[in-house]
Formats: structure tokens, sequence, C-alpha cells
């Protein structure tokens, strides 16, 4: 133990050494590997029923989480108890000598692995930018989050994350919105079926004849289509019946005094710094099969802040990084007139923590596995 | 403690952010080379001859250095005729194309009953010496030599007699996009 | 594809073609038109390699009948009407026999005219079955469906050539003049098109005089109908006939793309070079039928130059087949092995053994090594690659300890794994033609070189690591092994730990740079990598257990045994789930094997371990 305690302003840090050895303790790791095991093998298995986003939300990005009857530490409370042993180690208990440096070195690249890690889950954003050949675009839509967005023109007025929405969730008139909205039903993942005839009273077409229905979330979350029914109050009184849902192609639109209120579910949408046309978009075959042998979209990027415009093409495996966004070739849609680019755009600012973290931990590795076997050498030469 | 442990940390990770912050801020990624298109793919026309029904004989290899669209159609196949009169008027509007037009017709008659139908401008402009109207007896190069059994089909020969491009069927003969393929025979 | 189908191919290929009056000689030499390449599943492959698939997938074997693959493809595209007389479907479900109305017989192999009026009676109901997901139907349903796509494919192979076959017609001699054919000579599709326009206007007008009862027609009228009639039946038959792409597209080199004789004619891609290559074709035909050697020889022979230089190397690796041949080798050398060291003897035992795994091992890195020249990208890039990737570098690192420990146990390990593994490889190799080509996402060969290669590197040493502290235990339990060697053993057992551990974290962390550079995620949870991460875990779990002391050695070798289980879920176990972006899908076999193995070495680690702490205790009461 080290005699830290002789000087008396340094007696404060006698508790907190104690302390922070006891969390450097390998037993710690011995025991919490177990269950980051459990954990895993869980959450994998739960995949093929609840799809990989919610079992990443419900197992992985967790604190808690129940298993059947029985509660089980989440990930992230299994990450941060092996961030505090590992960081204890490192800070209390490692040496620096020649021969543990592989271990140390280990160590050291997988804390930074673990801090990227937290800094990919705090500042990561990803979204897709739709463009159809010809146009260009600059909002990136969020993958899951989803919003029932009542605009005018081009102005946002309500936003509301889908969350929050549920049966009899009310939107107050403001002074820019001249009416009542409340949702009389919302669903998640809608099932459009036909409305029956008692249910018709108050509705217009075409919510007169197509009814939304709550169905089973689909383990592929892109392909829930989120929806609601909702009534608008008029300040006459006048009670409209609507719906709409996520990419519905006519979404409803109620006129007051002159001004038109669009009312839509759509995914969230935030504008990036600069725009993106697609000029053409290719997909190669293997010959003489359907199968793809290659995508790639032949894109031109404009700047406007920095007045820098620039072409350039984005294929599978090689993306475009431009001002901290990364944007990759991700889908297509061929089935209309024109072809549509699907680019994924992902804003991470831990995104080099991990390189950095790989070369340190094999380095790490193999050092440790050369001393080990230069030890085994001098000791049978020692043997002879 | 280890300060030194601690500090390397810290170390690593700020120069983490000051490499992020540098890539964030990164200018446009350095441009790809253009690819180039080869020419070289095309393949050579293979040696015939062709009788006009005027009588003259050519040989196919009479025509280099100009562009040639060997045309094969027949006066019975809908699509061809729509298309005949267009490439007409293609080929009576440069000096630099010859229109060699292979009738698979069963005899000469049908052809010039269905030459002689033709608007009056078009029959002027099938005077031009750069328009060849022939039959092909017995389907020899249509279908022999050329596997054409579908019409109409149209081959875009360049000044170096090589098969640059085939078109199937009937198209825009007076567009930009055909203008754009001439150009590069 | 219309209801008509079977009934209609078979009508045709009867009625139409005029057989072959010979026997086939001897004389016919196939070695140049195994050669000629051939377009199928995005690559360009010998008619070797695509015959035998075919032949596998109809009737579960490479031959038929004593003869060669390509013997029985010459005789379906050449002389239909005698193939399709031969028992080449094989129906193993009892169901769908019965339901096709077929006879029992000893093998269980039919020929297509025995099939045509059962596949007509159940095409409604396959109708329905293809619409549902696969994963519902039973055993039953998927043999009838499999049954009719393989008789469709069947079919596009009989009639590839129905354009350049001889027909079974009689042309009247006013027609022979116009077709300025010489007498004797046979009609074909193609000829007779030449005069497919009069004949059309011939019928019409006769149609026009007499109406459309053939019994009020002249002989002259009634041969024209026919012939009209013939034509036309080709025609329609020959609809969407796009599978025997031997013919290179002259006028679109760029993407590749080889066209079959019938697509060629109907869609316009015909060429004065592509009209020569039919016209070999038509040459090799007339030889196969007229039985003559000499003109067969030349045509496939001059077919056989489009052929790139590789297709005499996949010729070579059918022939071989080095992976089965090495499967021997090893079990082979790992019999002897284990006799030597139950016998105690050394010598030639041990001798031969080491022998037959360098054979082994040669012929399965040569095998590795003509797949990445045919394939032309590395060597792993499907599940089934992977473990034949395995098959290679698992004996190999087994060698590199033998020479360390010098013992024999290494070569025992290297023996073991080379035939365990080649199993596990062949069972999944039924499934025709295992060189396939990769999807887009795959399309990279600095990750499949990086990632992929260091991710089964880590799986074969993680199997390696596995195999020798079974050996330890097995040795400690019997007694068999004395005290020094399991020292040693042991301490070469934290060597190959660690080193495992390298390349496992190592690949881990590759595919995590992988997708980030993709798909903009460095780690996603994916099933595939969860199972590399709990491959990663489990070895530090072990290590660390044992470098902090909370783990007896006893409890680390039978923690490090019990990898070959780990290795299993994260390599093979995960595709099963069927989740995820590397998901191959739910194969039963699989899915049983591997929780037998689980269990068996749960049972086998846990006797030993326990056999072996009795063992202490007594020693320490002792």
């Amino acid at each position: 133990m080290e005699n830290w305690g002789k000087q008396s302003p340094m007696s404060l840090f006698i508790p907190l050494t104690r302390f922070g050895n006891r969390l450097a303790r390998p037993d710690i790791l011995f025991w919490l590997l177990p269950f980051m095991m459990a954990l895993l093998i869980v959450g994998t298995i739960a995949q093929k029923t609840i799809g990989l986003y919610a079992a990443q939300e419900k197992f992985f990005g967790s604190w808690l989480v129940m298993i059947g009857p029985v509660p089980f530490p989440g990930g992230l409370t299994l990450m941060g108890i092996f961030l505090i042993n590992l960081l204890c180690k490192f800070i209390f208990k490692s040496d620096w000598s020649w021969a543990k440096l592989g271990t140390i070195l280990s160590h050291f690249g997988v804390i930074v692995l673990v801090f990227g890690g937290v800094m990919t889950a705090v500042t990561s954003k990803e979204g897709f930018l739709i463009i159809p050949q010809g146009e260009s675009n600059s909002y990136v839509e969020d993958y899951h989050e989803r919003n029932l967005v009542v605009r005018e023109a081009d102005k946002v007025l309500v936003a509301v994350p889908h969350e929050q929405l549920k049966d009899g969730y009310k939107i107050a008139a403001t002074n820019d919105l001249p009416f009542d909205l409340t949702v009389d039903k919302y669903c998640f993942n809608c099932a459009i079926s036909r409305r029956p005839e008692n249910l018709q009273d108050g509705w217009e077409r075409p919510g007169k004849f197509m009814m939304l229905n709550k169905a089973e979330a689909d383990p592929q979350d892109e392909k829930n289509m989120t929806g609601v029914e909702f009534s608008v109050f008029e300040k006459d009184g006048t009670k409209l019946k609507r719906l709409t849902f996520d990419g519905f192609p006519k979404p409803p639109v109620i006129s007051v005094d002159g001004k038109d209120y669009k009312i839509t579910i759509e995914r969230a949408k935030r504008p990036i710094p600069f725009s993106v046309s697609l000029e053409e978009f290719t997909r190669t075959l293997h010959p003489g099969t359907e199968m793809a042998s290659a995508f790639s979209s032949k894109i031109v990027v404009e700047d406007k802040e920095r007045n820098v415009s620039f072409p350039a093409t984005i294929e599978m495996n090689e993306p475009l990084r431009y001002r901290g966004l990364t944007l990759y070739q991700s889908s297509f849609d061929l089935s209309g007139e024109k072809p549509y680019t699907i680019l994924t755009v992902v804003e991470n600012k831990g995104r080099i923590f991990p390189y950095l973290a790989s070369i340190i931990i094999a380095l790490g590795l193999i050092i440790h596995l050369i001393i080990r076997i230069r030890n085994t050498a001098k000791r049978e030469n020692a043997a002879k | 403690m280890k300060q030194l442990n601690l500090i390397v940390l810290a170390l690593a990770i700020v120069a983490g952010f000051l490499l992020t912050i540098w890539l964030d801020d990164s200018g446009p990624p350095a441009q790809q080379a253009a690819q180039q298109s080869t020419q070289d793919n095309r393949a050579p026309l293979p040696v015939f001859d062709i009788t006009a029904l005027d009588g003259n004989t050519y040989k196919i290899s009479d025509f280099k250095g100009k562009i040639v669209l060997l045309n094969f159609w027949a006066s019975w196949c809908a699509p061809c005729v729509v298309e005949f009169p267009k490439l007409v008027e293609l080929a009576a509007s440069r000096d630099d194309l010859i229109l060699i037009a292979l009738s698979n017709d069963i005899d000469k008659d049908k052809i010039e009953n269905f030459l002689a139908k033709q608007p009056d401008a078009i029959k002027e402009k099938l005077k031009s010496s750069n328009i060849i109207i022939s039959r092909d007896e017995g389907k020899k190069i249509t279908e022999d030599l050329f596997q054409t059994y579908k019409l109409p089909e149209t081959i875009l020969i360049d000044r170096k007699g090589r098969m640059a491009e085939k078109i199937v069927g009937d198209t825009d003969w007076t567009g930009e996009e055909l203008k754009a393929k001439l150009s590069k025979l | 594809m219309t209801i008509r189908l079977f009934l209609h191919s078979l009508f045709l290929v009867l009625f139409c073609f005029a057989g072959t009056a010979f026997a086939k000689s001897e004389d016919i030499d196939l070695s140049a038109f195994a050669q000629i390449p051939i377009l199928h599943d995005g690559r360009i492959k010998p008619l070797d390699t695509f015959a035998r698939n075919e032949l596998i997938r109809f009737s579960g074997k490479s031959t038929f009948e004593g003869q060669s693959a390509v013997n029985w493809l010459a005789e379906t595209i050449f002389d239909p009407v005698a193939s399709v007389r031969q028992n080449i479907f094989k129906i193993e479900n009892g169901n769908v026999r019965h339901l096709l109305g077929l006879e029992e017989r000893k093998k269980p192999l039919y020929a297509f005219t025995e099939l045509t009026t059962g596949l007509e009676k159940t095409f409604p109901t396959v109708e329905q079955l293809m619409g549902k997901d696969a994963k519902t139907l039973s055993g039953e349903q998927k043999a009838l469906l499999t049954l009719h796509e393989n008789a469709l494919e069947y079919t596009q192979l009989l009639r590839s050539f129905s354009l350049l076959l001889p027909l079974n017609v009689s042309i009247p001699s006013e027609w022979q003049e116009k077709l300025d054919m010489t007498a004797g000579e046979p009609a074909t599709y193609l000829s007779l098109k030449k005069i497919d326009t009069q004949l059309e206007q011939q019928i019409l007008a006769i149609i026009k005089k007499k109406g459309e009862n053939p019994t009020r027609y002249t002989p002259f009228e009634q041969q024209t109908a026919v012939l009209g009639w013939q034509i036309k039946t080709i025609e329609q038959a020959a609809q969407n006939n796009t599978l025997f792409r031997v013919i290179p597209n002259d006028w679109d080199k760029k993407s590749g793309e080889w066209i079959a004789p019938w697509d060629m004619i109907s869609s316009g891609k015909g060429s004065p070079r592509s009209a020569e290559y039919l016209k070999l074709w038509q040459d090799l035909a007339m030889a196969w039928q007229l039985n003559k050697p000499q003109e067969w020889s030349s045509a496939s022979l001059e077919l056989s130059y489009l052929a790139p230089g590789t297709l005499s190397l996949e010729l070579l690796y059918n022939q071989i087949g080095p992976f089965q041949s090495a499967l021997i080798f090893f079990a082979v050398s790992f019999l002897f092995t284990l006799l030597a060291l139950s016998l105690g003897r050394s010598g030639w035992l041990i001798k031969f053994s080491a022998i037959s795994m360098l054979v082994a091992i040669v012929l399965q890195g040569g095998g590795l090594a003509a797949r990445i020249i045919l394939l032309d990208r590395p060597p792993v890039g499907t599940l089934y690659e992977s473990i034949l990737f395995v098959g290679l570098v698992a004996p190999l690192f087994a060698i590199l300890f033998e020479r360390k420990l010098k013992n024999h146990i290494g070569l025992l390990c290297a023996g073991l794994m080379g035939t365990g593994i080649g199993l596990l490889g062949l069972s999944m190799a039924d499934e025709g033609d295992t060189m396939k080509v990769l999807t887009a996402v795959l399309n990279t060969r600095f990750w499949l070189t990086t990632h992929v290669l260091c991710i089964t590197i880590g799986y074969g040493w993680c199997l390696v690591t596995s195999v020798l502290a079974h050996m330890i235990l097995i040795g400690e339990a019997t007694g068999k092994t004395d005290n020094e060697t399991l020292k040693s053993m042991r301490h070469s057992l934290g060597t190959l730990a660690l080193t495992a551990l390298l390349f496992t974290a190592t690949g881990t962390i590759l595919g995590g740079v992988w997708a980030d550079q993709s798909w903009g995620r460095f780690w996603g949870w994916d099933p595939k990598e969860n199972g590399a991460l709990l491959i990663t875990l489990w070895l530090i779990w072990i290590i660390h257990g044992k470098v902090a002391g909370q783990i007896s050695p006893l409890v680390q070798t039978a923690g490090l045994a019990f990898v070959s289980v780990i290795v299993g879920i994260a390599w093979i176990g995960v595709n099963l789930l069927g989740v995820g972006l590397h998901s191959y899908g739910f194969i039963e076999g699989l899915f049983w094997g591997l929780g037998a193995f689980a269990l068996f070495e749960l049972m086998l680690i846990g006797a030993l371990s326990f056999r072996i702490s009795q063992k202490e205790a007594s020693h320490e009461t002792a």
C-alpha cells in the first residue's frame, strides 16, 4: 500500500485510494462476465421475436431488464460496472513494467473503446436521406423517431413525438393554431381495414371507408406504420374526423380563414448543413441473375455556407465523409418512374475512438504474447 | 494512485477529440478519377454484298469513312413502316451517313408497292445517293449472318467499319440521344 | 409459367423431334465439351460443373448409370427424345410419390415422361404453396415444390436447343424449293423460319378458302398447316428460355452477360459472331445425333476456346474433389495416430500418419487455393467456405504445437479436427454449386481478407485450444499422461488461449470497423457480432479467472475445453436464428446437431473433471 498518508494534504486520498483499490479487484470482473454473457445470449435470442431494434432497447440499452419474472441488470448497468472496475484497475493498480506492458496496454485500449461507446451512445444521430434521381434533398429523416406534425405552409406549428401520443391526447388551440385537436385512436403500428357502416358518422373520404386498427409491432422497426385517428374542433364548434399515418400520400388538410393546415405523421426531420443532389443511381447485377453486385450513387454536394460544391460517388462499402457527417449507400427504390437512392447519414463524435482502441488493444495483446513466448524460451534454455 | 496512467488516458481521449474535430472540419474529399469508356470493344463488320433494287451491287466495305445505318425491315412489319420515313429524313439530312434499308420481303413487288405509297416528300428524299434500298434474298444476311429474327433492327456502324451498337425496334431517330450516339461513330 | 407447360414440353419433345437412330458410340470424346463455358448463377463455369450441379439437383448423384454428368447433359440438350425417358428424378418423399401416382420401386428414380401427368395435376396446389412463407411449409410440401422447380428447370434444358434440332416433319417439295435445302438435309426451326411469313400467308389463305377443318384440305395443304403449327408450337414452348447461357453478348460486353440461344433469337441480341457460335452448336448437335466423333471433337474444341484459362483448373478441381479426398486422409491420419498412442508404439505408424496428414493439408490447401483462383476473391465469403478454411487452419495450428510438444498429441488433434470439420463441411455441401458469387455488401476484397480471415483463424485457434484442453483432461483423468507432459501441455494451453483471444478480439473489432465503414455504426448487436463477442468474453473470463486466482487449473482447462461449444454457437448457431445481417436461415439438421454436440461436450467435460477432482482429492488425503 502506498504511503500517501504521510503527507497531510494528501490525507484525503487514503479512503479514496482504498476505495479505488477495492473497486479495482479482479473478482468484480469475474462475477460480472457471466452476467454479461447471459444477457448477450438472452438478448440475441429475443431478436428472433421482437426484432433487432426492440431487443437493443430492452436488453442492451437499458439499466434494468425483466427476464420473465426475474429482474436482471441491463446492458448499461453491466457496462458501467465494467468501466469503473477497469478504470480503477488502470488508475490504482497498474504499475508500468516491461513484463506487464502488454496487459496494461490492452486494458488501456479497452477503456478507450468503452469510452468511445459512451461517446457514440450520447452523440450519435442516425437518419436517412431519400433523393430521387435528378433532385436534391437536405433533410435527414430519423429511422425511428416519428412525430405528429401540424404545418401551415412551410411552418411547423406543432410536433409531438410518438412516445407521447396516446388515445385521448389533446392539442390545444393557440394563436397560430385555430383549432383543438384530440387524438381518438393512436396506433404505433396500424393495420388498415374497411370502416363499417355504423362508425362512418362524421367522417369524410377517405376516412369514411378506411379505418386504422392497432396492430402488433413489427420486429423490423422501420416497417411500423404509425398513425392516428383524430377529431378537430373548429371555433364554431363543428367536429371534423380525420385520419393520417406515416406515408399517407394525401394527408388531411384543415382550412380555416383561408389558411391550410396540413396534419401528418412523419419521421423526425433534421436539416444538414449542405444539400445533396442525385445525378445517377446505378445498380449492377451479377450477369444473368437478379442478385446485385454493386450499388452506387453519383451525387453533387452543395455547401452554401462554405461556398463549396463538388461531385462524389457513394458506393456500398465506400461512404462519403464531409463536415462530421458520413453518408452511406444503404438502400434504393427502383419501383417508380425515377430511381430513388436512400443514403444513411450518421453523425457520431465518438467514431474515432474504436479505431484508436483497436490499435492499442491489438498492440497490447501482441506484446503480451511475445513477452510470454520469450519468457518460456528463456526458462527452457535455463533448464537445459 | 498512478498519476502517469491517468495522464496517459486523458491524453488519449483528448487526442481522440482533437482528431475528431480536425476530421469534422475537413474539406471535400479528393476527386475520383473519371472513368474512360473504351471504344475498342467494337466488333468488325463481316464482309457481304448488297444488291440494291435498282440493280447496283455494293460491298459493305465500300462505305468505310462514313457512318452506316444498316436497317433490317419488311413491308409487313408495322413498326418498320412507322420508322421508315424517319430514317429517310435522317439520312437525307446528313451527307456523312449512309442508310442501307435491307428488306425481308418475299418479293420485290411488295417493296415497290410500299415505296410507291410513301408521301411525295419522302419519295423525293429517296432519290438521295446515300439511301440504298435492298432486298435480302433468302434472308441470308438478316438471319444467317446477323441472327436477326425480330424486325426492325438497326446496326450503327462507325466510320472504321466496326459495329458500335444495335438498336432493336423503332426509336427516336430525330432526338438528341441519337445525335449524341451518331457523333461518337 | 403456363399451366400446360409440362405436358406441352413433353408433347413437343416426343412429337416434334426426330430421335437418334443410333446409340452413342464410345468414340465421342467429351473432354473438350466439358470445358465449354456457360454463365450460370452469376459466374462463368465449365459445362462440367453445370452438368454435375444440375444432375445432383435432380437425382442426388453426379453420375447417371455409370456415365459422367456432361454425358447426361449432352443427351438432354441434343437428344431430348431419349432423355425424357431416363430415370433421373429422385423423389424420396413417399407422400409425394403417391400424390403423383407413381409406382413404387427399389430406387425412387423416375423419368420425366412418368412425371408429367402428376405434375399437371398437382400444379394448382403448388401455385398456392408458392405464395406462402417458406418457414410454414411441411416437409412434404417443400418436397413437392422442389420437384416442380426441378421439373421446370429440366424443361428449360430440354428446350434449349429446340431451335437447332432436326424436326420430325415431312416437307412438301414446293416448300423445299423455297427453302433452298439440299435433299436429305434435316429441317430445323431456324431453317423453317425462312419461310415463316410465306407459310403464315398461305395458311390464312387456306383457312379463308376452306375453313379450319383439316379433313377438307389437300395433302399439301395439310402438310403446310402442320409445318406452320409446328413452328408456332416450338416458339411458344421457348418463351423465357434463359437457362443455357452459352453465347457471349456482343452488344453488351461490359455487363459480362451471356445469352441462351432462344433468348438471343427472341430478344434481338444476335450478332455475326453469335451466329458463328450458334453454327458451332448446330454442328455439335448434328455430330451427336449422327454419331460423328470427328465433327464432334472439332466443334467442341472450337467452342471450348471461349473459356477463360481458369476453367480447365475447375475441371481438375471437380475431378479431384479436394475436400472430400482431404477428409479421407485426415481420418486415416487420426486413426493411425490413435492406434500408435493406444498401443504405446511409435515408428512407422506415426510416420504413416504424418504422411497422411501432409497429404490432407496439401489437398485442403490446394482446394482453397483453387477456389481463390476460380472465384477471383478471398477464400471465405459464405458459411460453407468458412468451414473449409477452418478445416485447413485448425489442423495446421495443431501441427505447430505438435512440433513444440513432440508427443504426437498435436498430430492426434490435427487428425481429429480435420476429420470433424471436414464432415461438417460435407454435410453442408450437397446443395449443388458451392462456388457462389457474393452480394453487394460482401463485394470488398479488403474486408474479406482482413476481418473474415481474422475471425475464422480465431475460430480455428479456439478449436485447437479446446481440443488440447480435452487431451489434458483425458490424459489426467485416465492417468495415461505423466505430470511433466501435463505441465508443458498446460503451459502451451495458456499460450494457445491467449493467441485465440488475440485473433478473436481483433477479428471482432475489425468486424466493427467494417460495419462502421459500411453502415455507419461500429456495433449493432447483430447476432453474429454478439456471437464473436461471446467467444471473446468467455476467453477473457477463463484467462482472467486463472490469473486472478479465482479458478483452479482444472476449472480453467474445463472452461477452455468448453470453448468448442461457444464457438459452435457463435459460428453456426447464430445463423439459425434467421435474424440480422448474417443469417442463412434455419437448417433443422444443424440445430439438432449443435444441441447434441453441446450436450455431449457438457457430459464429457463434466465427467472428466469430476473424475480428476476425485483423483486430486484422493491424492491429497493420501
